[in-house]
């Protein structure tokens, strides 16, 4: 109703040929939008307005078991678009220090280097949010959670070599607000491994991970 | 409010319990959008997330309704931002790509990927800035065609040649169709010709083959 009255308003302005019945309701409608109308800009909402939060990003703490090393503890960023409320892609990057290895300490490999032993990793991954719902902590505490699996692919570098990496694994979330939340993940790294020309294989590197993340 | 009610729940998902309603005419303020959802406040100051699609029911201070974004089918026709990741063999390695780009009309779109491809001996790692033109972007199954310029940056371990550690100019021509499959995502085809503008003698051209997804938003 307003956009026709400008449209009928401005018409007569720039002086088109209007029908007469049109014009003279269109005098008498703006006389009386003069009177009745307050002063007062109508907003119009569109959602585009809004301020959207999609993404994340987080830290994280954790432990991996490097196959045929002593495992390490180690840090590592996250950073997630979620596409949905069911969907959401991921990257991550860390790092790890491998320990020993019983071949190392038995004898049969020479050792590696501290320069070698550097494990560091990233990865992209699709994730799928499984179980949404809360949890309650004793009587007026109660929390949004999810439950999420997460699969894809990245690079290791380890022993100085690269290594085109497989990666999956699944995790628990807990929201103490609708903006920031602590997670607990498992998550398997899986590539083909040869070591210093030797032992060529398949390896499963296990890592547990606890972290925090904020939406933006 | 314009419907006879809504739902608030308690986070952003269908998965979450409905804890409060909203009935028609009671006043709401939009906070903030996560995914599908909007974080409302009612007056009485309880706050929770209603579905995106139930402010088409609620009226704005024009006494109209709130207007929505498109969505899906609609919003791939008319979106500007898009992120994927792409598996793919590059002159027969594995490798792994991350794209992100914007798009600045219907048929052009500029954006960068990042890729790096390993094998036992040799690992490769490129940076592009691309530039792509979709000729028919409204069909499901769109072409497009692509160039790019960046560097590429290698290293090659063997014990039978040199080894190679180098950091070169790279030249790309690429041609695929963007697939769209539901909601916000896309499938993306892709061949790849990198020309590698080495201080050697002669240039180095590769061929790669992709596969993967955009999302789009």
């Amino acid at each position: 109703m307003e956009s026709w009255i400008q449209r009928v308003l401005l018409s007569a302005l720039i002086g088109l040929p209007m029908a007469a019945a049109a014009q003279d309701q269109s005098n008498t409608e703006s006389v009386l939008d003069k009177i009745v109308t307050p002063d007062m800009e109508r907003r119009h909402i569109e959602e585009d307005q809004l301020d959207t939060e999609d993404f994340e990003i987080g830290v994280f703490y954790g432990y991996m078991s490097i196959e045929d090393f002593a495992g390490s503890w180690g840090p590592g960023l996250r950073a997630a678009y979620h596409i949905s409320e069911d969907f959401f892609l991921e990257g991550n990057y860390g790092q790890h220090t491998a320990g020993l290895s019983s071949a190392e300490i038995g004898g049969g490999l020479p050792s590696l280097t501290d320069e070698q032993r550097q494990y560091t990793y990233y990865n992209l991954n699709l994730g799928y949010n499984l179980f949404p719902g809360e949890v309650f902590i004793s009587d007026d505490w109660a929390f949004n959670s999810t439950f999420y699996i997460v699969g894809g692919a990245g690079n290791t570098t380890f022993a100085e070599n690269q290594h085109f990496t497989y990666s999956f694994g699944a995790g628990f979330k807990i929201y103490f607000t609708d903006w920031i939340n602590l997670h607990i993940d498992a998550r398997n790294h899986v590539f083909e491994r040869e070591l210093l020309g030797y032992n060529k294989k398949w390896v499963n590197n296990m890592q547990a991970n606890v972290g925090l993340a904020i939406f933006f | 409010m314009d419907d006879a009610y809504i739902e608030m729940r308690t986070g952003p998902g269908r998965g979450f319990p409905v804890f409060h309603v909203v009935e028609k005419g009671e006043a709401i303020t939009l906070l903030k959008k996560r995914t599908d959802w909007v974080k409302v406040k009612t007056k009485r100051g309880q706050s929770g997330w209603v579905y995106r699609h139930q402010l088409a029911l609620t009226l704005g201070p024009d006494q109209l309704p709130v207007t929505l974004k498109p969505s899906g089918r609609d919003l791939y026709e008319d979106h500007s931002w898009e992120l994927g990741l792409a598996m793919g063999q590059f002159g027969g390695v594995d490798s792994l790509s991350f794209y992100a780009g914007h798009r600045f009309t219907p048929n052009l779109q500029m954006g960068f990927s990042l890729s790096q491809a390993t094998s036992r001996i040799a690992d490769s790692k490129i940076g592009y800035l691309r530039l792509q033109h979709q000729p028919w972007p409204h069909w499901r199954i769109a072409p497009f065609f692509e160039l790019g310029a960046g560097a590429i940056h290698s290293t090659k371990r063997s014990a039978l040649d040199q080894p190679l550690d180098s950091t070169d100019a790279s030249l790309l021509i690429a041609t695929g169709v963007n697939i769209y499959l539901s909601r916000s995502f896309m499938g993306r085809l892709e061949y790849n010709n990198h020309r590698i503008l080495t201080s050697r003698d002669e240039n180095e051209e590769v061929s790669e083959w992709k596969v993967g997804f955009n999302v789009f938003f």
